[in-house]
């Protein structure tokens, strides 16, 4: 149960002691398949291939380009992130946390200070506060690359030396085959009408 | 067409046509003869309100009257006084989202001579009448060693001279940044915008600290015996929380009348609701952590002034505040689609106008009645049936003819203001900016 949920969101790339999930395509050399990869010249010509495939119905997969395409993610569907709703909980976490914990070691350890009541209220709201932050702070920043796929040694994708001039002067689509939509030869038939330049198949035979 | 002039409107990669943003006179002025029915019923109704005020001054008693005009006269100037920050922080920031909104702060802004002559007024009848609210103007006040400690900078000369020096500051400061926008409509003129920021450069310091003195003159000398370096952020805190809120229902007020289609949408409202946020959080930031130092210190000269507000029906009134200015707008303005809502926001807007008045109630209304609380208070202590009525709730249409006295005038004097001009700066060389402005978080 766990390790499908785990696997779903991909945490056998990063955490190589998890149990990979089986491979829905291989090779007929017997490697597993990553995905396809589409690869553009123009901005526009990524833009409206993205549209394509969002309208095809495809949730795994990505767009990769040198620089910030304007509106891209509007062309992809991408939805707003759920982020912001964990790291709400995070922080009302720490809020209920700090208030437990002074609760408890002014309770347990009565320690009395310029004669204030040891139950005043006042003094825990700093400590509340902060926990609240830093609680906050941490959800944010170790969610968000939770929710990436981060940190990972290694993407499949940097094996095509096509990919690598994404970072210079090429656009591309990446369609991953753990999408439930994914048929290697429905995705490369839809990437080349969308006016790919080239469409090649990516391995991951680890 | 030469080369320079098409390199210079197409300096950002943008078209001179904005993209079709509409700058037409239907979009961007509203019709000047409407404005000005609702401007003078309002300030009838403001005359009307200090009208009752003084009759009241002479019915109830001239200390009750002059704690609730000075109440209407210190939220009116704190809504002036926070959108005179927020015109000087967009320029120094180099705001580029605001531009089609800051019209409107800089007419709230323009407008701070009203409130201020009037909270200065309030001293010029402290003195004529001997002293009623500013308990430090009475005969025999300075044989107290507390004020006499206090009385180089507590003085009325001094005093006089500082009310004039912040009046001759705010009006420099807004007049200057109005004019600075409204020539650049005329001449178009785009290194205005530099000499605006210069301008901010040095207005906010200036204005950081005439804010805070003012409020040390204005609020707090009223109980002479309280200390709290807090007390100018804590007053900076509530005008910045409600001059976003009342910009927020000047906007929706235009917008419904189908003017600034395309100018004004949603993003920058979401921009305003953030605003709206931040300034809440932060006025309960400040207002806690005064509280705070005070509980810890426990010095009597300070406790004082809390006491007073945690018992005789105040403590109730402190409640409120805390739960209406902080707790609940918090959690309502957590919700994105909130922040997005012109019609939710101004409905809080409302809201906030409310609570500001609340605070100034809350700072001001205890003291017109110190002795009732304190002598409450010693029958509290001693256990004897109590028997002081420090809130007097008898003569609550005098605090309400105060506030409204000031609001009528400010809103009516506004609303003139606004219907008067162009509703955004058109000829701003960041309005493409704000035409493009998007929120993606």
């Amino acid at each position: 149960m766990l390790a499908d949920l785990l696997a779903r969101f991909g945490a056998h790339n990063y955490m190589p002691f998890l149990k990979r999930p089986p491979a829905r395509f291989v090779t007929e050399s017997g490697a597993e398949v990553f995905g396809v990869l589409a690869e553009f010249h123009t901005p526009a010509a990524v833009y409206h291939a993205a549209e394509k495939v969002r309208d095809a119905g495809y949730t795994r997969w990505d767009v990769h380009s040198p620089f910030p395409i304007h509106g891209i993610e509007d062309a992809m569907g991408i939805k707003r992130t759920i982020l912001p709703v964990i790291v709400a909980c995070g922080a009302f976490t720490g809020t209920g946390l700090a208030y437990l914990m002074q609760w408890w070691m002014s309770t347990n350890y009565r320690l009395p200070v310029q004669g204030k009541p040891p139950e005043a209220w006042q003094p825990y709201i700093p400590i509340m506060f902060e926990i609240s932050v830093l609680l906050a702070a941490f959800t944010a920043l170790f969610v968000m690359l939770m929710l990436n796929g981060l940190p990972r040694w290694h993407h499949p994708l940097f094996r095509s030396d096509r990919f690598l001039r994404v970072s210079q002067d090429r656009f591309a689509i990446s369609i991953e085959a753990v999408d439930p939509k994914f048929d290697p030869h429905a995705a490369r038939k839809l990437l080349e009408t969308a006016g790919a330049k080239t469409v090649e198949l990516v391995e991951d035979p680890s | 067409m030469s080369h320079a002039a098409a390199t210079t409107s197409g300096a950002h990669g943008l078209h001179a046509d904005h993209h079709g943003a509409d700058l037409s006179a239907r979009n961007i002025t509203l019709d000047p003869a409407k404005g000005k029915t609702l401007s003078l019923l309002l300030i009838v109704v403001g005359l009307a309100g200090l009208g009752v005020t003084i009759a009241g001054g002479f019915a109830v008693g001239i200390k009750h009257a002059v704690g609730a005009y000075h109440v209407g006269a210190m939220s009116m100037l704190a809504i002036s006084l926070g959108a005179l920050f927020m015109v000087l922080a967009f320029h120094l920031i180099g705001a580029g989202w605001s531009v089609t909104i800051r019209r409107q702060f800089e007419n709230v802004a323009s407008l701070v001579w009203l409130p201020a002559i009037m909270a200065a007024g309030t001293f010029v009848i402290e003195v004529a009448t001997g002293g009623h609210l500013y308990s430090w103007l009475q005969k025999g006040a300075q044989s107290d060693p507390l004020l006499a400690a206090k009385s180089d900078y507590l003085n009325p000369v001094f005093f006089a001279i500082r009310a004039v020096l912040f009046l001759g500051l705010w009006v420099f400061l807004s007049r200057k940044m109005f004019a600075y926008s409204t020539e650049q409509d005329r001449t178009g003129d785009k290194w205005l915008t530099n000499r605006a920021r210069f301008t901010a450069s040095w207005g906010m310091p200036l204005l950081a600290l005439s804010i805070a003195f003012a409020a040390f003159d204005w609020l707090k000398s009223i109980d002479y015996r309280f200390f709290s370096t807090m007390w100018g952020v804590y007053y900076f805190a509530g005008s910045a929380f409600v001059s976003t809120a009342v910009v927020v229902m000047l906007l929706t007020f235009i917008k419904k009348q189908g003017r600034l289609e395309g100018l004004v949408n949603e993003e920058h409202f979401h921009d305003l609701g953030k605003l709206m946020f931040a300034f809440t959080v932060f006025w309960a930031y400040i207002g806690f952590s005064q509280y705070f130092l005070i509980w810890y210190a426990n010095i009597p000269e300070e406790t004082s002034f809390i006491l007073a507000r945690k018992h005789a029906g105040w403590g109730a009134w402190t409640q409120l505040l805390m739960l209406g200015h902080f707790v609940a707008p918090f959690y309502i303005l957590l919700w994105r689609p909130i922040r997005r809502s012109m019609v939710a926001l101004s409905l809080l807007g409302i809201w906030f106008l409310f609570m500001q008045i609340a605070d100034m109630v809350w700072i001001i209304r205890p003291m017109v009645y110190s002795e009732q609380i304190g002598e409450y208070l010693r029958q509290l202590d001693q256990g004897v049936p109590v028997t002081a009525d420090p809130i007097r709730l008898q003569h609550i249409w005098l605090d309400i003819a105060g506030i409204v006295g000031a609001a009528g005038l400010f809103f009516g004097l506004l609303i003139r203001k606004v219907y008067s001009g162009q509703l955004i700066p058109t000829r701003d060389p960041r309005l493409p900016e704000a035409l493009h402005h998007r929120n993606y978080v």
